[in-house]
C-alpha cells in the first residue's frame, strides 16, 4: 500500500505543476458541459465591472492609479468567488476521508496496513527520542522518494519524454482507482458486513477505474473528472492513514518543508521544471483541480498546433464563431483547439509539495496561469493577449520586470500576463514590454475580445496532492476524537483560505501546503492535549458552555 | 467542441463498453447529454447516446439480479457461494 501511495503523491505533485494549463484545455472537455461554462461566466461576472477602465486605451496617472486600485477591489472579489468554489471539493475530499477512516474504525479489529516503507514501527513501550527519531526515519524515507521521483520526472521532462510521463500517470492513477478502491472497499465490506462476490467486484472496479481513467486523461464531462479527482485524492488520503501516528505527523511538518523549497527556492526542482517548460515551449503533465476544469497535460503537439492557430488572429476567430455555435461564446475559445492553450486565468494554486510542482496560484483573475503554462502555451490566443496588455505596461513601467527570477519562476501573475499578451501576438520570446507597447496598438481591436477571454479564465487550481495532504491530516486527527476532526478541518480549510488570501495579495505561484499544515498541526495538539481533557471535565460536571 | 469530435468520441465510448464497461455508456449519455439538442449534431450521436442508455440500464439491471440472487443464496450454494463471496460475513 505504501508504495503506491507514496509515488502517487509525488506524482500529483508534479501533476500540480502541469494543471496550470489545463484550466483552458479543461474546456476542450468541458465544451459540452454546459455546467463549466456557467461556472465561469458566473466566477468572473464580477470581475468585469470593474475591469472596463483598462480598457480605455490611454490614461493618465491619476486615472491609472485609480484603476488599478479598482483592479485590485475586483481581484479580490475574483478570490472570493474562487474560494467557494475551491473550497466544496477540498471538504468533500476532507469529508470522505473522514468517512473512510470513521468507518474502517468502526471495525472491532482495524489493523490499518502498515507502509513497507517504514523501517520504524512504533510500539506503546518505545520511548518519546525511539519515536522521534525512527518516525522520521520513515518519514525521511517517503521524502526522499518523493524528491528522487521528482527529479526524475524533471528529467523525463527536460528531455522530452512527455509520453513516458503520461504514461505514468496513468499507470499510477490507474493503480490508485483500482487497487486502493479495493483495499478500501475491502475495508467497508468487513465493517458494513456486506456480502459481496467477486464477480461484481471486479466489474465495479473495472468499470470504476476505466471510467476514471478515461474521465481524467480524456474528455468528458467537467464534474465527473472533478468528482474522480477528488475521490481519488480520499483513496489517497486514506491509503496514507496506514502509516503510524508518529510518522504521519513527521511527514506533514517534512512536506511542509519540502514544498517551501520546491516553490519558492530558486533552484527548487519545480523551479527548473518551469523553466525547462517554458524554454521547451512544453505543458508539463500534471494533475490539477481546476475550479472550472480540470485539465490533464497538455500535449506538445497540441501546443505547436495552437501556437499556429494563434499566430493568425483569424482562424482563432474562426474558431470562437464555431464555438459560439454551441452556445457557449464565451468560453471556450480554447477548448476548441487544444488543451495547451493556457488562456485559464484564474489563479491556479498548486502545492509542490508532493511532486515537486508547486502550488503555483497565479493570480489574476482570469488572467493568471502558472507561470509555466504561461509560458508553456505560448498561443493562448491572439486575443487573449489584449486584455492584459494595460497592466503588463503599468507593471513593466513601474519597474516590475518579469524578469526577477521569482514572477517567472512561479508563475507570477505578471510573467503570466507577459506570456500571454506575448503569445498572443507572436513568439513566446518576445520582451514583455515590446509586447505591451505592441500592444496598446492593437487594444482597441482587441477588446471587443477581452471579454471573452475574461470568461475563460480558469480560476483558482490547486493540486491534487494538497487535498491529499489535508485530507491526511484530517483522517489523522479523526482517528483521535471528533473534537480534534473538527477543529482540524476548521484549521485547514483557514489555512488554506489564508493562502488564497495572500495570492491574492502577492500573485504569485505559492505552496498551499504550509501554512494549512502548521494550522491543522498546531490546531491537533492544542485540541488533543488541552481542549479534549478540558470537554471531557466539563462533561462530567455536567457544565455547558 | 465541434461536431466531429463529439461523433467520434460517442462513437468510441459506445464501442468500449462492450469490455464489459457498462458505465462508459453512462459516461457517454452524460457526456452527449448536454448537447443533445445541437442542430449541427449528426442524428448518429443521438442514436449511440440512446443505445449507451439502454444497454446501460440492461447491464445494471442484470448484474443488480444476479447481486440479489447472490445474497439470498450463497448459504445455499455451500462452498460455492464461500468461494464466491469476497469477505466471509461474521455471524451469518
Amino acid at each position: 500500500m505504501g508504495v503506491p501511495g507514496d509515488r502517487y503523491s509525488t506524482d500529483m505533485e508534479m501533476t500540480n505543476r502541469a494543471a496550470t494549463s489545463p484550466s483552458r484545455t479543461g474546456v476542450a472537455g468541458e465544451a459540452l458541459g454546459d455546467e463549466g461554462e456557467n461556472i465561469r461566466a458566473t466566477a468572473n461576472r464580477p470581475r468585469r465591472r470593474p475591469r472596463e477602465p483598462r480598457r480605455r486605451p490611454r490614461l493618465t496617472p491619476e486615472q491609472r492609479a485609480a484603476y488599478e486600485e479598482a483592479e485590485r477591489i475586483a481581484d479580490m472579489k475574483f478570490y472570493m468567488l474562487q474560494i467557494y468554489k475551491i473550497i466544496k471539493p477540498v471538504v468533500v475530499c476532507i469529508c470522505l476521508s473522514i468517512l473512510w477512516v470513521k468507518i474502517s474504525m468502526a471495525g472491532s479489529d482495524y489493523r490499518p496496513t502498515q507502509s513497507s516503507y517504514t523501517v520504524y514501527k512504533e510500539s506503546p513501550n518505545s520511548t518519546a527520542s525511539q519515536n522521534f527519531l525512527g518516525s522520521l526515519a520513515n518519514a525521511g524515507i517517503i521524502i526522499g522518494q518523493i524528491v528522487i521521483v521528482t527529479i526524475i520526472i524533471v528529467v523525463l521532462f527536460k528531455r522530452g519524454h512527455i509520453k513516458v510521463l503520461i504514461g505514468f500517470f496513468m499507470v499510477v492513477v490507474a493503480m490508485l482507482l483500482g487497487f486502493m478502491g479495493y483495499i478500501l472497499i475491502l475495508n467497508l465490506i468487513q465493517v458494513l458486513r456486506i456480502p459481496l462476490d467477486y464477480l461484481t467486484m471486479a466489474f465495479a472496479l473495472w468499470n470504476f477505474s476505466v471510467t476514471g481513467l478515461i474521465s481524467v486523461f480524456w474528455k468528458g464531462p467537467m464534474w465527473v473528472q472533478q468528482m474522480y479527482l477528488t475521490v481519488m485524492s480520499s483513496l489517497m488520503a486514506f491509503s496514507l492513514t496506514g502509516l503510524a501516528e508518529w510518522t504521519t505527523w513527521m511527514l506533514l511538518a517534512l512536506l511542509v518543508v519540502w514544498d517551501l523549497i520546491a516553490v519558492l527556492c530558486p533552484f527548487g526542482p519545480l523551479k527548473i521544471l518551469v523553466e525547462s517548460s517554458r524554454s521547451q515551449n512544453q505543458e508539463v503533465p500534471a494533475l490539477l483541480y481546476t475550479v472550472n476544469a480540470v485539465w490533464f497535460m497538455a500535449s506538445p503537439p497540441d501546443a505547436i498546433l495552437n501556437r499556429e492557430t494563434l499566430n493568425s488572429k483569424e482562424s482563432s476567430e474562426s474558431e470562437n464563431l464555431t464555438l459560439n455555435n454551441d452556445g457557449s461564446p464565451r468560453t471556450n475559445f480554447h477548448g476548441g483547439h487544444s488543451r495547451a492553450t493556457g488562456r485559464d486565468g484564474g489563479a491556479s494554486i498548486s502545492s509542490s509539495r508532493n511532486s515537486g510542482l508547486d502550488a503555483s496560484f497565479s493570480a489574476h483573475g482570469g488572467m493568471s496561469r502558472t507561470s509555466s503554462t504561461m509560458e508553456l502555451v505560448p498561443g493562448a490566443n491572439g486575443e487573449t493577449g489584449n486584455r492584459d496588455t494595460i497592466e503588463l505596461r503599468e507593471r513593466a513601467r513601474s519597474g516590475d520586470s518579469g524578469n526577477s527570477p521569482r514572477s517567472r519562476g512561479e508563475g507570477s501573475p505578471l510573467a503570466g500576463r507577459v506570456a500571454r499578451s506575448t503569445s498572443g501576438r507572436q513568439g513566446p520570446n518576445r520582451d514583455p514590454r515590446r509586447d505591451s507597447r505592441e500592444t496598446d496598438d492593437d487594444e482597441e481591436h482587441r477588446e471587443s475580445s477581452d471579454d471573452d477571454d475574461d470568461d475563460d479564465g480558469g480560476g483558482l487550481k490547486l493540486g491534487l496532492g494538497d487535498f491529499v495532504f489535508y485530507s491526511v491530516l484530517v483522517a489523522r486527527a479523526a482517528m483521535f476524537d471528533w473534537v480534534t476532526t473538527m477543529c482540524c478541518m476548521v484549521a485547514v480549510l483557514t489555512g488554506m483560505n489564508a493562502t488564497i488570501f495572500l495570492l491574492a495579495i502577492y500573485q504569485k505561484a505559492l505552496p498551499a501546503l504550509p501554512i494549512s499544515i502548521c494550522f491543522g498541526m498546531l490546531f491537533y495538539f492544542a485540541t488533543r492535549f488541552a481542549l479534549v481533557p478540558f470537554l471531557a471535565v466539563l462533561a462530567r460536571g455536567q457544565v455547558f458552555i | 467542441m465541434k461536431a466531429e469530435e463529439i461523433l467520434a468520441a460517442s462513437k468510441k465510448l459506445f464501442f468500449g463498453g462492450f469490455a464489459l464497461l457498462p458505465m462508459l455508456w453512462l459516461y457517454n449519455v452524460l457526456y452527449v447529454w448536454p448537447v443533445r439538442n445541437r442542430a449541427d449534431l449528426s442524428p448518429q450521436v443521438r442514436h449511440y447516446m440512446l443505445l449507451s442508455g439502454i444497454l446501460s440500464v440492461v447491464m445494471f439491471v442484470v448484474f443488480s439480479v444476479w447481486f440479489g440472487i447472490f445474497v439470498n443464496q450463497r448459504l445455499n450454494w455451500g462452498t460455492t457461494g464461500d468461494t464466491l463471496t469476497v469477505v466471509l460475513v461474521k455471524g451469518v
